[in-house]
């Protein structure tokens, strides 16, 4: 028996609504799939191909300007008082700057973050260290360097790259591994 | 079919018009006037608000910079102060802190690439949802109206179908008066 012309048409119909139904659905779930799959992870911040050329007054009130270390290494270390972990790793920058104070290839910079710079005077004072330390302009030296947080340190080869960044304390001994793998020192 | 019905069809065909150009306008205004209204007329810090609810902390999970309280939250916030000030656009500010801390801060979906599938599959879908239905009515319609050859019996029996419903309508009225 033969089926009246409008139920074809309505079975027709209903059939490309379905298969277009399908697509679609097929085609949201591999959308979702790839995007899953493509998702970057959150980790660290992009490394940034070279250091940012920042400047700033230091705590003993010269100006500090990183396009004048260019053709060192350079260490730059980013900290606050408030943090304790900078507090923790605070004596082995202290030994670094001791280990390289003869060396004029290498140099470390630390970049006040989010604190005074009478606290910081006090802590240097207490606690030593000779280097430069920059207290004015810092926020936005932090976010060119793609800061997280503190302690984070940066070693900057002569030729202004980002060699490799240090994410919470750092010792001398990690610091001086980068250094001879990076040919820096032997 | 006679010249009632035939009239009564074209009218019908008529609204139906008349209801889809409506359907049309209404969509069209609602998308000039959502247009037109996005102009910027907020103040400094409701754009920092903004701008930083679209941010992601990098430091924290799932919160974006004014929904956090650390550091790089508040230093990124100030930031982001500094720069409206500055006269920045809203892209410019973004595009800033996605270079510097990687695409994921920005936690509204990119217009480009493959994340920017997502503003196009809604109107992608919307379209081929009013295709179909229009398809669909189209062929119901055409369904409807199509010739449909009767056969002497078939019309006998929707006589007789009619006829048995009108008596019985009749005789309900009659045991209810």
């Amino acid at each position: 028996m033969g089926q009246c012309r409008g139920c074809q048409l309505e079975d027709e119909t209903g059939r490309t609504v379905r298969r277009v139904v399908l697509a679609v659905g097929v085609a949201i779930a591999a959308l979702v799939m790839v995007l899953a799959v493509s998702e970057r992870g959150r980790g660290s911040p992009p490394l940034p191909d070279f250091a940012p050329e920042f400047a700033g007054d230091t705590l003993s009130g010269d100006r500090f300007e990183m396009v004048n270390w260019r053709g060192r290494w350079v260490l730059v270390n980013f900290f606050a008082t408030w943090c304790v972990e900078c507090r923790v790793e605070h004596p082995e920058l202290v030994a670094f700057a001791q280990r390289y104070q003869d060396d004029p290839d290498v140099r470390l910079v630390s970049v006040v973050f989010r604190d005074s710079t009478d606290r910081i005077a006090d802590f240097f004072a207490i606690h030593g260290g000779t280097w430069p330390v920059v207290v004015s302009d810092t926020r936005q030296v932090a976010i060119d360097f793609g800061v997280t947080a503190v302690p984070e340190t940066y070693l900057v080869d002569p030729s202004g790259r980002v060699v490799v960044r240090f994410t919470g304390g750092v010792t001398l001994a990690d610091i001086q591994e980068q250094l001879v793998q990076a040919g820096a020192v032997v | 079919m006679s010249g009632r019905d035939k009239n009564t069809g074209t009218y019908r065909q008529r609204w139906v018009v008349v209801s889809w150009l409506l359907v049309g306008i209404s969509a069209s205004s609602m998308l000039v006037f959502g247009t037109l209204d996005s102009r910027d007329d907020r103040s400094n810090a409701e754009r920092v608000y903004d701008i930083g609810s679209a941010i992601a902390c990098p430091q924290c999970v799932g919160q974006s910079v004014v929904q956090s309280d650390v550091a790089i939250a508040r230093e990124i916030r100030a930031e982001i102060g500094q720069l409206v000030v500055a006269g920045y656009s809203d892209d410019d500010i973004r595009s800033r802190f996605a270079e510097r801390y990687g695409e994921w801060v920005i936690l509204t979906p990119s217009r480009s690439g493959l994340s920017g599938l997502i503003w196009v599959i809604p109107v992608a879908g919307l379209a081929v949802g009013a295709g179909l239905l229009m398809v669909t009515l189209s062929r119901w319609q055409r369904a409807s109206q199509a010739d449909v050859e009767v056969s002497e019996a078939d019309l006998a029996l929707v006589k007789k179908a009619r006829a048995q419903e009108e008596l019985a309508s009749v005789e309900e009225s009659e045991e209810g008066g």
